[in-house]
């Protein structure tokens, strides 16, 4: 009974398996899978009767007509299923190819040759492409290379991240350059004192610390 | 409601329709129902209909009453008249015929 259907045979006008593959394109378009198997139902009693003329006889059998049932729903969710496959597939042909063209345009918009936009950042400033691009466009592009690859982060061929260990004594207050002077008491307080410069010239010498 | 020509052109068009998932589209987003009219055997079209009653003698009401009787209240609904008209092409003497790889 498969067989009638196969693809590969060319199927007479009127005979079984091209009315049989005429239901099953049917219910596959038109129908969802549970309206598809209410209707499977009642079309394969019909289809039984036709099935019976076929092969000279006046009646199958239930197990035939249940195998002819479980065959129309088959072949029909396998059409469904073909066609939802070739409908998501130009789908994403058809947003590939408009990002692959829009990317273009604005690429050649700016006078380049480049298509994802990399080097946007040398060529001009964040300000004028902004400008040109807009605020949609410049957001992927517009990123400090850093920024770039935190994004590719996760992405096949991407270089994990290095974390940098900070430890939490860094971040305290830093402590006294000379602390080995505590405790002394000088005669002469700073250098400058010290070479008999005054106070207010210091500068104009040399710079005390 | 669908009444096209009943010769194999007009049959082969609200075929092309029922096939495709136009109707069912439209039917599911509109809320509407589609029926398909089969005019009686011997008729065209329409036109012949009302030409066939005019030789009668029937005037224009009686010939929109027959219409609406005899036409339109034995339309049936799209999927309906589809799934009769593939099995009716059943042809007992059609064989199979394999052509090409196996």
């Amino acid at each position: 009974m498969s067989s009638n259907v196969t693809t590969s045979f060319t199927l007479k006008i009127g005979s079984f398996g091209s009315v049989f593959k005429r239901v099953s394109e049917f219910l596959a378009t038109s129908q969802g899978p549970a309206e598809r198997t209410k209707s499977a139902v009642e079309i394969s009693g019909k289809l039984a009767k036709i099935m019976a003329v076929d092969s000279n006889r006046t009646t199958i059998s239930q197990a035939a007509q249940v195998q002819l049932e479980s065959d129309l729903i088959d072949s029909a969710s396998r059409i469904a299923n073909a066609k939802e496959a070739i409908k998501r597939r130009a789908e994403a042909a058809s947003e590939e190819l408009g990002t692959n063209t829009q990317s273009l345009l604005a690429s050649l918009s700016r006078g380049g040759t480049s298509t994802d936009g990399t080097d946007d950042i040398e060529k001009m400033s964040r300000k004028a492409f902004g400008k040109l691009a807009g605020a949609s466009q410049i957001a992927p592009s517009a990123k400090k290379p850093y920024q770039r690859l935190e994004n590719n982060v996760g992405q096949p061929g991407a270089r994990p991240r290095r974390r940098i260990y900070r430890p939490s004594s860094e971040k305290k207050a830093e402590p006294s350059i000379t602390p080995h002077f505590a405790g002394f008491e000088f005669e002469n307080q700073s250098d400058a004192d010290w070479l008999g410069i005054p106070r207010n010239k210091v500068g104009v010498y040399v710079h005390a610390k | 409601m669908l009444c096209l020509d009943s010769d194999d052109a007009g049959i082969a068009a609200v075929e092309r329709l029922c096939s495709g998932s136009f109707l069912m589209n439209a039917a599911r987003s509109h809320s509407v129902q589609f029926l398909v009219a089969s005019l009686p055997s011997g008729m065209k079209d329409p036109g012949d209909f009302i030409e066939m009653r005019r030789s009668k003698n029937k005037d224009n009401r009686e010939i929109a009453e027959g219409f609406r009787k005899d036409v339109i209240s034995r339309a049936t609904d799209w999927s309906d008249w589809y799934l009769a008209n593939v099995l009716d092409s059943y042809d007992k003497n059609a064989a199979r015929e394999a052509v090409g790889k196996l």
